[in-house]
């Protein structure tokens, strides 16, 4: 059994125990007991979809956020920057000439 | 002296351990978490080796990364800003990844290392080069002390192909190819365009080669050559990327030119296999053997080399790595088992290794039995679990019997010693029958491998006995080319283009062009199987067996006895071979009935 059905255990028992108290022992208070016990029942339902919903929205606006933010970045500064960057033009063959013989493996660039 | 190579975050995750220069252990991730082509960090792959060898992490003198991740991230970024505004959709798909996580590599290993075992000390990893990885993992494990070395893949950072000259103390760069031109993914591009998925169809398109009609495929490879890209004198190529949309948004070709090229609309993996596609995968591979062919003789002009050791994904199109063969430029070509990204996590540790060390061949250079093995306990102990009738017996005495009973036409799963390294079952992982009946294609895809039946099943045959039956002869031990079956007789009709009417004393395997994905073994490197063969030569005549990877279709290669047992129990295999034990269809019919089998996504 976890958390939540023990909890609900404990919210039945009130209830019928104290059902017993108000309608067989006629103790008026448990009247009381029984509403804030289905007050319980039904706020901890609702409270659940509660939170899913609000996760959901905070996520959503996050991932607002970040698409506008990097959207503004791509427009003010990729476009801009872009019509400086030229195309290499490619002639006889598309190799590039390395002579290279070394590794830098401390670096990770 | 411990060094462990990881290669991880993009396709086929794996890792490595280097002891004192030698590829000790080495498992690709897909195989532990059964999802194939796993990307993901290769945690259970390290846990496997450190347990095998009986280390820890803190035990590791040197961890190395088989790329550098920054590069990368600087192609991306000068990619997207040659090609902006086209760029945006790359852009917000790729940066969140790269500044969520990827950009603090360093950080994110060793996160990924204190997962494993919280006492890691932080050790500072080091970061290969895509292609060295590649190329390093091919030199070091090779039987050269000289070697030009190729690599060909769809990219790295930045490199799509690189040519180096390696000796035993050195290595030098020679000259690069440059994303987005790439001989790689233009690869792929055919294989999206005919239905298949990239990164793991590749080799469908080859295999559907052959049924493509010689004319036809010759007016379409024109059509390729002349518009979606150039080729230079030496081999390299210019993309017109005009036809492609990798390079700026999240498809890999432009569909409506591609469509106004080739008459034809991109083929969806439910889609008929009409013979369009069939002419059109041939015209491919024509293109890409046409160019490899110009490259490989522009790097024995520029090393003048006699040997040539070739690595990256293309050199897992072994119908290509045989014409390179048969050019004859090279007098040996050596590829690595794994010759993919996969590699890249031995090459990486062994080129840090031997980074200011001298290379020396060795008799025993190298085997791909790298994987895990498992011992009779632990065997049984999964017999047990699933409550399967066996018998036990030492292998060895049992071999006659299991050659009778493929003789007889009988299905058999092969599951010995350690798994292999690399993409291909080698002797140790594999489903077994025989080659000699007509009906054996048809029943291994229906009854097991549930696999297109467009492609023949590969032999494995002992070295020393390839030259009566295939040819030309040499020893083939990782499936890395392909070889003509002698007994075949080619059918000159359009009509006959089906595989159940091929002519050869071994239909099963021959494809339709003749051709073979050949496997050989001799004694030393596989002494159990070579012996199984030997036995089945006494019983049929022939040493000659079907081998496929123990698996279905959609599934990794199995790894553990409990995989086979699955996958015995999810298909109509007859007979199961765990190490000393065998397991008969026939005596565990109610298992095979209330088993409930694992589903998985087609590839
Ligand atoms: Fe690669």
């Amino acid at each position: 059994m976890n958390q939540a059905q023990l909890n609900n255990l404990a919210l039945k028992i009130l209830l019928v125990s104290h059902g017993y108290l108000l309608f067989v022992e006629k103790q008026s208070f448990s009247a009381y007991t029984i509403g804030l016990v289905i007050l319980t029942i039904i706020f901890s339902r609702f409270s659940e979809k509660l939170n899913l919903a609000i996760e959901t929205q905070v996520k959503n606006i996050a991932q607002f956020l970040l698409i506008s933010v990097l959207t503004i970045i791509y427009i003010l500064v990729f476009i801009p920057f872009s019509f400086f960057r030229k195309k290499h033009l490619v002639t006889k063959s598309n190799f590039t000439i390395m002579e290279s013989d070394q590794i830098q493996f401390e670096r990770p660039w | 002296m411990y060094t462990l190579g990881i290669s991880a975050f993009y396709h086929d995750s794996a890792a490595a351990l280097i002891k004192n220069g030698k590829v000790i252990f080495a498992a690709q991730e897909e195989r532990f978490t059964r999802i194939k082509g796993d990307s993901n960090f290769p945690t259970n792959a390290i846990r496997f080796l450190l347990t095998e060898e009986g280390i820890t992490l803190n035990d590791l003198e040197n961890i190395v990364y088989y790329d550098k991740p920054w590069k990368k991230f600087e192609r991306i970024v000068d990619t997207i800003l040659l090609t902006s505004p086209r760029s945006f959709k790359q852009f917000l798909n790729a940066m969140p990844s790269w500044l969520g996580e990827k950009l603090y590599f360093r950080t994110l290993l060793k996160k990924h290392f204190k997962n494993i075992d919280p006492s890691f000390n932080g050790k500072r990893v080091m970061f290969s080069d895509h292609h060295f990885s590649h190329a390093a993992s091919c030199f070091y494990t090779s039987p050269f002390e000289e070697s030009a070395a190729l690599v060909v893949d769809g990219v790295g950072e930045w490199a799509t192909l690189s040519i180096y000259k390696f000796t035993k103390n050195s290595h030098k760069l020679l000259k690069q190819m440059n994303f987005p031109h790439s001989i790689g993914i233009l690869y792929s591009a055919f294989t999206f365009y005919c239905g298949f998925k990239i990164n793991s169809g590749e080799y469908k398109l080859m295999g559907l080669a052959p049924y493509g009609r010689d004319k036809e495929a010759i007016k379409i490879q024109e059509i390729i050559e002349k518009n979606l890209f150039t080729t230079f004198d030496d081999g390299s190529i210019e993309l017109n990327l005009e036809n492609f949309e990798f390079h700026h948004g999240l498809k890999t070709i432009n569909d409506k030119r591609w469509k106004e090229l080739f008459k034809h609309s991109v083929r969806s993996e439910e889609d008929e296999l009409t013979q369009f596609y069939c002419d059109f995968a041939k015209a491919s591979q024509l293109a890409v053997e046409k160019i490899l062919l110009k490259i490989t003789k522009h790097v024995k002009e520029i090393t003048l080399s006699e040997n040539l050791c070739f690595s990256g994904g293309v050199a897992l199109n072994c119908v290509a790595n045989s014409k390179i063969k048969e050019q004859n430029l090279f007098r040996n070509i050596w590829i690595h088992p794994a010759p993919g990204d996969a590699g890249g996590a031995i090459g990486a540790a062994l080129g840090f290794y031997f980074k200011d060390k001298q290379y020396k061949k060795r008799e025993d250079h190298f085997n791909a039995y790298l994987g895990p093995e498992y011992s009779d306990q632990e065997i049984l102990r999964s017999i047990k679990k699933f409550k399967l009738k066996h018998n036990k017996k030492v292998i060895v005495e049992s071999i006659e019997s299991i050659a009778k009973d493929l003789a007889e036409g009988k299905v058999l799963g092969w599951f010995q010693g350690k798994m292999e390294w690399g993409p291909r079952a080698l002797g140790n992982r594999s489903i077994l029958a025989s080659p000699l009946e007509q009906t054996m294609q048809k029943k291994l895809n229906l009854k097991i491998k549930f696999r297109e039946g467009f492609r023949p099943f590969a032999p494995i045959t002992i070295e020393s006995k390839a030259h009566k039956y295939f040819e030309p002869n040499y020893s083939n031990p990782y499936m890395q080319f392909t070889q003509r079956v002698k007994s075949y007789k080619k059918i000159d009709s359009e009509e006959f283009k089906s595989l159940s009417n091929i002519e050869s004393d071994f239909p099963s395997i021959t494809h339709l062009d003749g051709s073979a994905r050949l496997q050989t073994v001799n004694s030393e490197q596989n002494p159990l199987i070579t012996c199984l063969l030997e036995k089945f030569e006494l019983v049929t005549g022939y040493p000659i067996l079907i081998n496929t990877s123990f698996n279905v279709r959609g599934e990794p290669i199995v790894c553990s006895p409990i995989d086979a047992i699955r996958c015995f129990l999810s298909t109509e295999m007859d007979i199961l071979v765990l190490g000393n034990f065998i397991l008969r269809r026939e005596e565990n019919l109610d298992a095979i009935t209330n088993f409930k089998p694992e589903v998985f996504n087609k590839d």
